[in-house]
């Protein structure tokens, strides 16, 4: 049985590349001249090295994944989580989470967090107090009771539906977390840190290796975009691979409407190529693409769940976990700092899905998805999102 | 285990079918490669299927609004009577209506509103004595629409004369009954303005075979309503089908309260329901539908043309559901193998819609939740 549906996966994957041809090659509308754009994300200097390092920004990859893990264990009922390993998780202490991840690195979440904003700690701080609920309200949890309802913090399952733990008013901190910090990082460091005039601007280096005696093939440019692209995707042949987590798997979630996979990738890529060719003007404009169609993956991609919670209006479970995961993606929108939304409208939005998701109404989600689609132009196909 | 293998294997066939149609794309209303005409199946769905259905529906919760507004000026035995009436005809029309959740039906939540059950009496009576409720809330899903309505006509009191002096001494009561009939007055005359002022052209024109075009939402969604609110909510459930006991449920029942509209209901939602897959009118006149496009295609199954296996059987569930002595209510109890064996072929009739149709039609299945987080 396995067999055969595995079987199947393999056949569509084999026609998934074989009619690809069209929309996923690299050609842009105006290719660069002078040099090509490779395929996947592979550059080598002109003694053969590779060029590309983006370890870091996996391994931040890898700790959300593990964090997140980590926190919908305790959607269990009766597994209680600790808030002090979710905080050393987001801290890395002792470069291992404190035990908690299955791996060492020396990087962390918590301080890539919200660095462009003066109101960081604060930030941090938010993420850090909604762990600490999230451990309280799992402590109480009892195995094989689903006793979550309006007003009673808890496990929450309804037919096809969770389990999920959710508070009292039927918000999901896992997912407002996880979510959160796709925006509060991931986001965040992509289009307001690494692609900023700052870090890949015509006047960084791109003409030194960095340091050759440790591998560091690249120039300072290279790698700042190269950093951009590792907090999208950890697979350098997107999107038949890296479609399994955080922005890769939701660029591919909303790119039946956006054909944002090949947008996103051939921005990377032509970019990518054009600064290793000293290609300023094609860099400069590859960037403002990526920024652009990466809010517009992140507001898609919250249209899509409140076109989900209001298909599931009547089941407590769903809708309240759809209405978290797009709650989280609402409020990833401001981790921009050239966001289209002012910090105010996004605000605004939050408010209209107001503080409990029991008490919800169609025309709340309905006033929100609308919102979104009028401003980023997504009315044609905000229904098929 | 042997159903199961099967399913998968079809699965596969329609992930790899998907593909391939997918790559065609050479048609600009997004798939489907043969030369069916499906824009005018979808006009006569529509025309003649739909629209009326959604003007019937329209028709009586207006009705039922205006009779029980009707009581507080004159609550008599009489009037209740009448108010029992329509609520027995709107819940009828319901059945022809319920189908269609996509577009301005789930932009208006009617299947979250209109009749789910059971509803909590509990919540209904904290919201009466409270008077402080929004039936709009998502929290109140359970204590709306026609089986709160019930509950409030029949579960009282059964005698009318009783009723309307309950009625008369508890005005609070009968504010709710307004209220809810309101609440679904406005839900269907809005649905059914949004099909007229251009829903209904958007629909015809969507004449693909992809995700977001009508067949594709229309396949979804009358798969998904048949599982939910005809296998599960008036047979399955009641009958024990879907608890780990296995024992019957008859509180979980349609229309409980009234105690005996349960398997006309069960008739009537799955007549309505072939209607959209046959295209008929309610008058019984034979359009284009869904059994004209598999006949067209010429899909069989074990030998047959798929869509008489899939009218067969619903025809089949809907004479065992006549034979049965009494309503559902009793019946589960005391025939619960012949309704378990309604439930069978109910869920037989899906596997045929859900796995051949879909492959033979080349409609992707998306109301499956595979949200992996």
């Amino acid at each position: 049985m396995i067999k055969i549906s595995l079987l199947a996966l393999g056949l569509s994957t084999l026609l998934l590349t074989s009619c690809s041809e069209d929309d996923d090659s690299p050609a842009t509308e105006n290719p660069p001249q002078g040099y090509t754009v490779p395929e996947t994300y592979n550059f080598t200097d002109g003694n053969g090295n590779s060029t590309v390092n983006f370890s870091g920004q996996t391994e931040r990859l890898d700790q959300l994944s593990e964090l997140t893990s980590k926190m919908k264990s305790a959607n269990n009922a009766g597994t209680a989580i600790s808030a002090q390993d979710l905080k050393d998780m987001f801290a890395n202490v002792n470069n291992d989470g404190n035990g908690n991840f299955s791996f060492t690195s020396s990087k962390q979440l918590r301080d890539k967090c919200a660095t462009q904003f003066s109101n960081a700690e604060e930030v941090k701080s938010e993420f850090e107090t909604m762990m600490d609920d999230l451990a309280a309200i799992s402590q109480a949890t009892v195995a094989g009771e689903t006793n979550g309802q309006n007003g009673v913090a808890g496990i929450v399952q309804s037919p096809d539906g969770g389990p999920y733990l959710m508070t009292a008013n039927g918000q999901e901190y896992t997912q407002l977390i996880s979510k959160g910090l796709m925006g509060a990082v991931f986001y965040h460091q992509m289009t307001s840190y690494y692609l900023t005039d700052a870090k890949i601007g015509d006047a960084v280096d791109n003409s030194t290796a960095v340091n050759p005696g440790e591998e560091k093939y690249y120039t300072d440019m290279e790698h700042h975009w190269d950093e951009a692209f590792g907090y999208f995707t950890s697979a350098t042949n997107f999107p038949e691979e890296g479609t399994d987590r955080f922005w890769g798997e939701y660029s591919n979630v909303v790119d039946p409407q956006l054909g944002s996979n090949a947008k996103l990738m051939n921005a990377f890529l032509t970019g990518r190529a054009a600064i290793s060719n000293d290609d300023m003007t094609t860099k400069n404009q590859q960037r403002d693409i990526i920024i652009a169609e990466m809010e517009r993956v992140v507001a898609a991609t919250a249209i899509h769940y409140m076109n989900k919670a209001r298909d599931q209006f009547a089941n407590d479970a769903k809708r309240n976990h759809f209405l978290s995961e797009g709650s989280g993606f609402i409020s990833s929108l401001r981790f921009n700092t050239s966001s289209t939304l002012t910090p105010q409208e996004i605000n605004s939005l939050e408010a209209m899905l107001g503080d409990n998701f029991y008490e919800v109404t169609i025309s709340d989600i309905l006033s929100i998805r609308d919102e979104l689609s009028d401003t980023f132009g997504m009315n044609a196909f905000k229904n098929d999102l | 285990m042997k159903l199961k293998s099967g399913i998968f294997k079809h699965i596969g066939i329609i992930a790899v079918v998907l593909f391939l149609v997918s790559c065609k794309g050479d048609d600009d209303a997004g798939g489907g490669s043969d030369s069916f005409d499906r824009k005018a199946m979808l006009a006569n769905l529509a025309d003649n299927v739909i629209l009326p259905a959604y003007d019937s529906l329209t028709v009586a919760t207006n009705q039922l609004h205006e009779s029980t507004e009707f009581l507080i000026q004159s609550t008599t035995a009489e009037n209740i009577e009448q108010v029992r009436t329509v609520w027995k005809t709107t819940l009828t029309q319901w059945q022809y209506a319920g189908v269609y959740d996509l577009g301005p039906a789930s932009d208006n939540g009617l299947v979250s509103f209109f009749n789910l059950y059971p509803v909590s009496t509990i919540h209904i009576e904290e919201n009466i004595a409270s008077g402080n409720y929004n039936l709009e809330s998502a929290a109140n899903i359970n204590a709306v629409g026609l089986e709160a309505i019930d509950y409030l006509l029949f579960g009282l009191e059964t005698d009318a004369e009783m009723l309307a002096t309950f009625f008369t001494e508890n005005p609070d009561h009968l504010t709710y009954l307004i209220d809810n009939t309101n609440l679904l007055k406005t839900k269907a005359q809005t649905t059914l303005s949004a099909w007229q002022d251009g829903y209904a052209t958007t629909f015809k024109n969507a004449s693909g075979t992809d995700i977001g075009s009508a067949l594709g939402q229309l396949v979804n969604s009358s798969i998904q309503y048949l599982e939910i609110h005809i296998r599960d909510a008036k047979i399955g459930i009641p009958s024990g089908a879907r608890s780990s006991s296995g024992l019957p449920l008859p509180l979980q029942v349609e229309g409980y309260y009234n105690g005996s509209v349960s398997k006309e209901m069960l008739i009537k939602g799955m007549d309505g329901w072939k209607n959209m897959f046959n295209g008929n009118s309610r008058n019984g006149d034979q359009g284009t539908g869904l059994d004209d496009y598999l006949k067209f295609l010429g899909t069989s199954f074990d030998g047959n043309p798929l869509h008489e296996e899939i009218n067969g059987r619903l025809t089949m569930a809907a004479n065992q559901t006549e034979e049965l002595a009494t309503d559902l209510k009793t019946a589960v109890v005391n025939q619960q193998e012949e309704c378990l064996s309604i439930f069978d072929e109910l869920q037989r009739t899906i596997v045929l819609l859900k796995v051949d149709m879909t492959s033979a039609m080349g409609i992707q299945i998306t109301y499956v939740d595979n949200d992996g987080d």
